[in-house]
């Protein structure tokens, strides 16, 4: 007699196509969610509704993905310059400290919390979200991070542009350091698909994690170099800044864009061993506790 | 151990469920990740199921609600994973279940019928081949290219039930409606179910309808309170069920289970409470109406008659109307007590007694009760229109009419039986 916990399915002509084994989790099963293979199509169409679902049925639809980020930087702008009259970094840096140049290096670190935050605040709720994709038909649960991070990469795609326009407008030049744009925010990609596996787990079977989520969230925006230059932190916060991924990312985004510094590759690459670490470790709970999704959802 | 050589398409051993005990959900999840075993079990929800069901059978699976149908068709479509026991699916499985579930209304039409067959499994390209047929099949006109709120249900239903059936399924799982939408389409999505049992396909079907389980299904398979009650040819589990529900119906009275039992409460169209005449000027398309239903009784006429046990002739008249491009309908007549038990019923098909219909589509038929066998108390009749081959249920007015029996002496029961003593 087989082990009383062993299921055995079989789809398709091949009886050994996708055995799935409730309770057993695998490397291969771990790996296999890591990356959305053959459910690639799939992938992208839903990453393609959910942007079209959000602009659906308003005004200038499309438009706001540029508008949007703008009006926000124009608000944060005005009221940290004219309202609480905060100067960028030591002062030193490039030109004077115009209003302008202040949104540059506004906007380089908020783009990297936009795309975070997107991705990971949603999370939770991925699985609860969708109970007919877990109860009624035999869905690849494990792409849906990809679909939200696909969908808030184009996000970050046009702020990525905005960014690059705003500098060379600015500064009539680009340095040629900003082509290490893309590598500096590859490690964003495991490091929020991992959170949103590993909440997305969590989040379905403890509710509150969406509410401690969104508290988190609020105050990793102020403990991350967003709204200041993290060089311009006393010595002894330097460290524990080091230790926040989203740190080194963003000091490394305003360094090959607005500086003109290619990275510390080291410091970069122990970024991105972090976001693989952090991806492995989502998709193992994730693949661990998936069985039992629709019995809570 | 699993015999790959048999035709069987679904197996199962010893197939359980239980569901966490509510409010823990917390302590489930840590128990999946350190992969203990479940301390605490809650309902059991399904325990000991065990059947093959080969190529091409008709498995009809009925029970109380709560008896653990849903959780079965659910495990066997994969969405659930068995908490013991062992399960073999073979082949590509398309579920009934909540139709159109995944829709979002702020598309159109066409876009979620794309990416609804994504999801039951259709590549892009075998999607791009099928959407014509779908969109055909749900005939639902320009309305395919507005987004899906603005649809009417029977419109939102005929779409996914379009989608749903559009994978060519090897196995598939219907709960509860064999067709849906109405008139037309009603009966085209009960001949598209047909035609995939003919084509071969393998069905497992979930049913309080026990008229429809056993004129469709060779076997059947009770569940009571989550285990296996019965399995067997499906006329001897229905009467054992049915047998079962009257038990319950005797114990609670006004229980109507056994009247809505006989055919799905929703393929009425309306239960009119006069029920005596219904006005339709024309034949509905692909559907049929039954518009009048009269007792007569010695000098009695009306939705009511008082009659003689043993002693006079009932004669019920029903009249109906069907569209004419569609063949010949046929009449049934249910016979409930107070309880909902239904005494007796019968079926035009069954007697061979063929209806006449008039060029424009309208009919009349007349059943002689004779000799009324009934013994003392009221009865309800309920009559039914249905396809030419007493299946696919059109229309039925839900006690259209009663019978006040009266009877002379002390005889006690439901019917006199026709005896001798000797």
């Amino acid at each position: 007699m087989a082990d009383k916990t062993l299921q055995k399915r079989e789809r398709g002509p091949d009886p050994a196509a996708s055995p799935r084994s409730a309770g057993q989790t695998t490397v291969r099963a771990v790996l296999q969610a890591l990356w959305p293979g053959r459910h690639w199509g799939l992938t992208l169409q839903l990453a393609t509704r959910e942007l079209a679902a959000r602009f659906r049925g308003q005004g200038l639809g499309w438009a706001w993905l540029v508008l949007a980020p703008l009006l926000m930087l124009a608000v944060y702008t005005v009221v940290l310059t004219q309202v609480l009259g905060v100067r960028w970094g030591t002062a030193a840096a490039h030109s004077s400290g115009t209003d302008l140049e202040f949104a540059l290096q506004l906007y380089a670190g908020l783009a990297v919390f936009a795309f975070f935050s997107e991705v990971v605040l949603r999370a939770p709720r991925l699985i609860t979200n969708v109970p007919h994709l877990v109860k009624r038909v035999v869905f690849p649960l494990e792409i849906l991070p990809w679909v939200s991070a696909l969908a808030a990469m184009v996000t970050l795609v046009l702020a990525a542009a905005l960014l690059l326009a705003g500098t060379a407008a600015t500064r009539g030049q680009l340095p040629v350091s900003a082509l290490a744009l893309p590598l500096v925010w590859l490690p964003l990609l495991p490091l929020t698909l991992g959170l949103g596996w590993l909440l997305a787990a969590v989040g379905t079977y403890i509710r509150d994690v969406g509410e401690v989520l969104g508290l988190a969230l609020g105050a990793l925006l102020f403990l991350s170099p967003v709204f200041y230059d993290a060089a311009s932190l006393p010595p002894a916060l330097q460290l524990p800044l080091g230790l926040n991924p989203l740190a080194v990312v963003m000091t490394q985004t305003r360094q090959v864009v607005l500086v003109g510094q290619w990275p510390a590759w080291d410091v970069w690459a122990a970024v991105m061993l972090a976001g693989v670490m952090a991806a492995l470790l989502g998709a193992a709970v994730f693949t661990r506790v998936r069985s039992g999704f629709a019995d809570v959802v | 151990m699993w015999s790959e050589d048999t035709a069987a398409v679904i197996e199962c051993r010893n197939l359980a469920k239980a569901y966490a005990p509510t409010g823990s959900t917390g302590q489930r999840f840590w128990q999946l990740l350190w992969g203990q075993a479940h301390r605490t079990v809650g309902r059991w929800a399904l325990d000991g199921v065990s059947f093959q069901l080969g190529r091409g059978e008709v498995l009809g699976v009925v029970g109380c609600n709560g008896a653990g149908k849903s959780t079965l068709l659910q495990m066997l479509c994969g969405t659930l994973s068995p908490t013991a026991g062992d399960m073999v699916v073979r082949g590509r499985v398309a579920a009934l279940l909540e139709l159109g579930a995944g829709f979002n209304p702020d598309f159109t039409g066409r876009e979620n019928a794309t990416l609804n067959a994504a999801l039951l499994g259709l590549t892009p390209e075998e999607v791009q081949r099928k959407l014509p047929d779908i969109v055909a099949f749900a005939d639902i006109g320009a309305f395919i290219d507005e987004p899906v709120k603005t649809y009417s249900s029977g419109m939102f239903v005929r779409l996914a039930f379009a989608v749903a059936t559009s994978v060519e399924p090897e196995i598939l799982i219907i709960d509860e409606a064999l067709s849906v939408g109405d008139g037309a389409f009603a009966r085209k999505s009960f001949e598209r179910i047909m035609d995939l049992k003919r084509g071969g396909a393998t069905i497992l079907f979930c049913s309080h309808s026990l008229y429809q389980v056993e004129a469709l299904c060779e076997r059947a398979l009770w569940l009571n309170a989550g285990r296996m009650q019965a399995i067997g040819p499906a006329a001897d589990v229905c009467a054992q069920y049915q047998a079962f529900l009257n038990g319950l119906a005797g114990l609670a009275r006004g229980h109507t289970g056994a009247m809505d039992g006989m055919l799905p409460a929703d393929a009425s169209n309306a239960s009119d409470p006069s029920g005596v005449h219904r006005q339709t000027v024309c034949a509905p398309a692909g559907g049929g109406r039954i518009t009048g239903f009269t007792l007569r009784c010695a000098q009695q006429m009306g939705a009511e008659v008082t009659v003689r046990s043993g002693l006079d002739d009932v004669a019920v008249e029903i009249s109906f109307v069907c569209d004419p491009a569609l063949p010949c309908p046929v009449l049934a007549l249910g016979i409930s007590d107070q309880n909902g038990l239904t005494v007796s019923s019968a079926l035009s098909l069954m007697d061979q007694a063929p209806l006449n219909r008039r060029p424009d589509g309208s009919g009349q038929a007349t059943l002689v009760l004779q000799r009324l066998p009934l013994l003392k108390g009221r009865y309800s009749l309920t009559p039914f229109l249905l396809s030419e081959d007493g299946l696919h249920p059109y229309d039925q007015v839900l006690h259209a009419g009663h019978l006040r029996v009266t009877q002379d002496g002390p005889l006690q029961g439901v019917v006199s039986l026709p005896r001798r003593w000797l």
